[in-house]
């Protein structure tokens, strides 16, 4: 366990290095480069360009410039931010909670939807069957940020039941007033992820009642309740926690659409924001963080793996 | 059903220009923000142009983008799974971590950062949806040629002397086709998807050509007072989406 642990984090090195080797050259080698925005303004003289270029080392050649990059993110410096000057990594973090809570929320929406979806779709007959795969049928051909626009549309423009966009309402900040602005952006961000998790639930869920070992249970004479329970729900849960896992690291880069559809002040609004602003420190670490964090759950459900499923311990 | 849906879809969008009732960019500054009505089945936007013709026309650009893009990410895929399940060994290894890396990027924030860095013209719009979505299609293909590579006729191909090139051509190729067919569907719908998504920030198809997530970019700022203009394309992406990966389901239930 020790040594694959080690192993598999040492893969995981070089993977991340060329990962962002690749966005940063991306970023870089556009024409013009990160200071292009200025290069169109008439207030910015060349002379100023200039002082500026040699300030952020932009006129060093792209490798070294990558290198001082690399050497500084390892260090916890993520340089400063193009657009306030702060430190990167403070504007990071300040957005962080923000984006957590939002990701939490969701994901426990999305099991809470998956169960109910993948059980009806496996175990029932008839109507209920068909209409929970079509929920999650449904569900996996929506683009999201449309989903988000109706959602917003019926629920707050049209019933007024929920706030439209913020994490909270200026002056009454509430537990209550929170929960109620999380509601809308968690369901947008939970949405495809329980559609796609229901159906590897109910296809797992009918994969293992073929098994030998499950009709050996029912010949026994083991209750209808206790063979779903306990020979056939347990194995099938299996693969659906690493897809679990696999998710939650792709749902950070879902939040720049829910964010930015519902005006939540998280990591993703950061990014369409420093997008827009052509803010390449911030890009960079954003970027990265996105690209570490699937790197990182890929590596903790191959761990979490063995641990709940005895026949991969090896 | 779905089959249908789809041919009649991509019929109105080769059929746009005669089919569409206005010219798309038709600007109409009496009938502004008109609701859905029999001279304007679906509204008028907030410069007057009629939202049916831009959904037809926005359907040419929506669907050729989903399209060239899964070509494109169809070629790599299966240039690159071909490779990897004929020749094994290092190559294999190689060509399968690099698959790994690609999957491991967060492929929106990066077509969006390149978008927005770029401002790329439609035909660059579709190589970049198409780079960014290849890594799918290699495992299918890969696994799909592993397992075809070990059967009796390829075996009795080589003991006869068939070269490599006629061996994957003839062979392997075929064998894995409806797997190929599978990946490269599901492609279409997520091409149409990362498109409407980067043109729904604003970096995608820049007006003033119509693509439908162009139209939800534009109408997002007045939908509290012209819902119509955000629900139709939206519908229509939907919809589309739906078609296409039903057919997908379909052509992948024999060879579950």
């Amino acid at each position: 366990m020790g040594v694959s642990l080690i192993r598999r984090v040492a893969a995981a090195v070089p993977l991340l290095v060329a990962i962002s080797a690749g966005v940063f050259g991306l970023l870089h080698l556009v024409p013009g480069g990160p200071l292009a925005v200025y290069l169109s303004n008439p207030d910015v003289r060349p002379e100023d360009l200039d002082r500026l270029r040699r300030a952020l080392g932009l006129d060093q050649p792209v490798w070294r410039q990558y290198l001082l990059w690399l050497a500084g993110f390892l260090r916890g410096d993520w340089g400063f931010s193009y657009s306030d000057g702060r430190p990167v990594i403070d504007r990071v973090l300040e957005r962080l909670p923000a984006t957590a809570e939002l990701v939490g929320a969701a994901l426990a929406l999305a099991a809470l939807f998956t169960v109910p979806l993948g059980l009806g779709a496996a175990l029932t007959r008839g109507w209920p069957a068909r209409l929970a795969s079509l929920a999650s049928f449904a569900g996996l051909a929506l683009p999201v940020f449309w989903f988000g626009l109706v959602l917003q549309l019926a629920f707050s423009l049209g019933l007024g039941w929920l706030p439209s966009s913020g994490r909270v309402t200026p002056g009454i900040d509430t537990v209550a007033d929170r929960l109620l602005h999380l509601v809308l952006p968690a369901t947008m961000l939970a949405a495809v992820h329980a559609a796609a998790w229901s159906r590897y639930l109910r296809a797992a869920i009918s994969d293992t009642r073929r098994l030998p070992f499950v009709a050996a249970a029912r010949a026994r004479g083991t209750s209808d309740r206790t063979v779903l329970r306990r020979h056939v729900l347990r194995p099938a849960l299996l693969p659906v926690v690493t897809i679990v896992f696999l998710d939650a690291a792709l749902m950070l880069s879902g939040t720049v659409v829910t964010e930015s559809v519902f005006a939540w002040p998280g990591l993703g609004s950061l990014f369409t924001e420093s997008l827009a602003r052509r803010d390449y420190t911030v890009l960079m670490a954003l970027l990265m963080i996105a690209s570490m964090a699937v790197v990182v759950f890929n590596l903790i459900a191959d761990l979490v793996y063995p641990l709940i499923d005895p026949r991969v311990r090896t | 059903m779905a089959g249908w849906v789809l041919l009649l879809l991509v019929a109105a969008a080769a059929l746009a220009p005669w089919l569409a009732p206005y010219a798309p960019d038709a600007l109409d500054l009496v009938n502004r923000r008109a609701m859905p009505s029999w001279s304007h089945w679906f509204g008028t936007d907030d410069l007057g142009r009629d939202l049916l013709a831009r959904v037809l026309f926005g359907a040419r650009v929506s669907l050729a983008v989903g399209l060239l893009s899964a070509l494109v990410s169809g070629l790599i895929g299966v240039g690159l799974g071909a490779t990897s399940g004929y020749a094994g060994g290092a190559i294999d290894a190689v060509l399968m971590r690099v698959t790994d890396a690609a999957l491991s990027v967060p492929r929106l924030l990066v077509l969006m950062a390149a978008s927005a860095v770029l401002s790329p013209s439609i035909p660059l719009l579709v190589l970049m949806v198409g780079l960014v979505g290849w890594m799918e299609t290699a495992r299918i293909t890969r696994a799909a040629f592993l397992t075809a590579r070990e059967r009796e006729y390829v075996l009795a191909a080589r003991a006869s002397g068939a070269s490599a090139a006629r061996i994957v051509v003839a062979h392997l190729l075929p064998a894995a086709a409806p797997a190929i067919a599978v990946a490269a569907t599901l492609a279409v719908g997520r091409g149409i998807l990362l498109e409407s998504a980067l043109s729904f920030f604003g970096i995608g198809v820049q007006p003033p050509a119509a693509s439908w997530g162009n139209m939800l970019y534009q109408a997002q700022s007045t939908m509290s007072t012209e819902p119509w203009l955000a629900l139709v394309p939206g519908l229509f992406i939907f919809a589309t989406v739906a078609a296409i990966n039903t057919l997908g389901d379909r052509w992948a239930q024999p060879a579950r």
